[in-house]
């Protein structure tokens, strides 16, 4: 079982958006006890990353066309700036499918 | 003992990599980072800029043949208009002062911190905290500076300092009511190249249309969702400008360009070039400023904790994803209007879109426009920017003092803020000298 969850954020470039949504959302993790190594990257060079993702936060934008897996866990973004609401939807997901990822 | 601080003035402390590295090495110190974080954090991030470096060298090296040729075979001199052409030509107009953009940077965010920290005077209330953009604004206004005050670097320093920091606390909170309208009380405003275009647009998109015509209601073609992707929108858009840029030159022309070899190959390869130099540029900026973001934000949160962070222009899109895909083609529209125009009037420079400003200047503004006048204000201000953020660049490229540069940001605020600026600029210039 992981006892961490990797997490990673993607947006256009994958510099300023995702970083800002990373750092929002990783303070709302540590506040939940949720342990999790978080990544960003931009739609272009996402497919170098995905293997390594649990969990795929996307700007709502970027989602169109893109295909996923069943298997891979995405939620789209729409307010970055909504820390405490885009952990509360990774929460969910760890609790589903990585209990061990939550202390 | 004078030998020594003069090895460690002149040759070690004008790398700028060093120079840079050194900044942030102290920077992890102050906060009190682990050695092996202050070790780690500072090599990165000095990779980071010898890569910004080299990704910025690479795409002038990449356009530059191109221009030369067509120049040579037209008299038209072609420049790019993306933030990222701005980067690789201050960076190179800078040479050895380049370090220094990490102090303007610095003074600049200080600057900010303080009109708003005294907002009940000022009215400020943005803080900026996109690092992408914000090394950006100080490499090329620091340059600017030079080049038209003609003043010495620490003068140069303190005065860009001044001057980006004061626009950063006034832009980013003229904004903030548009943002604050388009995304519901978000609890943000846009930090980025194209505030006051959105300030701008936010306040007269209403005229052209009914917001009740939503574009969230149009279907659009799923193929343009291959724009999204910035490795790919990258190369089809170079493709498209810099392949109709050297039709002047004919197969003869392109096939001397390629040294003899195949024509369509070296097309080919052109839009892959400059995709790839993108990825060199995205890769270094990001290692050069992944921990930045976090810094800044603390130091807001403690010093200014009721300021509007201002952060990274694409946090808009998904208050609108499809509006902000019409902007992106009706800005690129106006864009090709406007290069007919300058064709037509015979203009001896000419603009090629890159494109940043064509997704991260016509996408938010599409997606302000909808919020406020629905489709037809869509069209009509996308198509307007494309044509204000083309000739503004036309007028910058006269103004940045490095005609040997790749080109210019093609953003808004640097199409008419900042050129407007630089004029004021190379008038006091003028005057002193």
């Amino acid at each position: 079982m992981k006892d961490s969850v990797n997490v990673l954020f993607v947006c256009g470039y994958g510099m300023g958006t995702s970083t800002m949504a990373e750092l929002m959302v990783n303070k709302s993790l540590k506040a939940k006890g949720i342990s999790a190594e978080v990544k960003h990257t931009s739609l272009g060079e996402m497919g170098s990353m995905r293997d390594w993702a649990d969990i795929i936060c996307i700007l709502k934008k970027f989602l169109e066309g893109v295909e996923f897996k069943p298997e891979e866990h995405v939620i789209p973004l729409v307010n970055i700036m909504d820390g405490a609401g885009i952990a509360e939807k990774i929460g969910g997901i760890v609790d589903e499918y990585y209990p061990e990822a939550r202390k | 003992m004078g030998n020594v601080a003069n090895i460690i003035l002149k040759d070690f402390l004008t790398q700028p990599v060093i120079l840079i590295g050194l900044l942030i090495g102290i920077g992890y110190i102050l906060q009190k980072e682990k050695s092996t974080k202050v070790i780690t954090g500072t090599i990165s991030a000095m990779v980071g800029i010898q890569m910004v470096l080299f990704g910025g060298a690479q795409f002038t090296s990449t356009f530059k043949p191109i221009a030369a040729a067509v120049s040579a075979a037209t008299g038209i001199q072609g420049y790019i208009m993306d933030s990222y052409a701005m980067k690789a030509t201050s960076q190179e107009a800078l040479g050895d002062n380049f370090a220094f953009m990490g102090y303007v940077f610095l003074i600049a965010f200080a600057v900010n911190i303080i009109l708003v920290y005294f907002g009940k005077y000022t009215k400020c209330r943005g803080v900026f905290l996109t690092g992408n953009a914000g090394t950006a604004h100080a490499q090329a206004v620091l340059w600017l500076v030079i080049a038209n005050l003609m003043v010495k670097s620490t003068t140069a320093v303190i005065i860009s300092g001044i001057l980006v920091g004061i626009y950063w606390a006034f832009s980013t909170t003229l904004a903030s009511g548009v943002i604050d309208d388009v995304t519901e009380g978000g609890g943000f405003t846009v930090g980025h190249n194209q505030q006051l275009g959105i300030w701008f647009f936010g306040k007269i998109a209403h005229l052209f249309g009914d917001k009740k015509q939503d574009a969230e209601n149009l279907k659009l073609p799923g193929i343009l969702a291959i724009f999204n992707n910035s490795t790919t929108a990258v190369c089809v858009i170079m493709w498209i400008f810099t392949g109709a840029f050297m039709i002047p030159l004919g197969i003869g022309g392109i096939k001397e360009l390629a040294g003899g070899s195949n024509w369509i190959n070296y097309i080919i390869m052109v839009g892959i070039n400059f995709s790839m130099d993108m990825v060199i540029l995205l890769t270094g900026v990001r290692m050069m400023c992944s921990e930045m973001t976090a810094a800044f934000k603390g130091i807001q949160e403690k010093i200014v904790p009721n300021a509007i962070p201002a952060i990274d222009v694409a946090a808009l899109l998904p208050f609108s994803p499809n509006a902000a895909t019409l902007g992106f083609v009706f800005c690129t529209i106006g864009t090709a209007i406007s290069i007919g125009i300058l064709l037509l009037i015979g203009s001896p420079v000419l603009v090629l879109p890159g494109s940043t400003p064509l997704l991260f200047s016509g996408g938010p503004i599409g997606v302000v426009a909808n919020k406020k006048g629905g489709i037809r204000a869509v069209i009509v201000c996308c198509l307007l920017l494309g044509m204000i953020q083309s000739f503004g660049t036309v007028w910058a490229i006269d103004l940045m003092q490095y005609p040997a540069g790749a080109g210019w940001s093609g953003m808004f605020d640097f199409s008419t803020f900042w050129p407007a600026v630089t004029e004021v600029m190379k008038w006091i210039g003028g005057i002193l000298h």
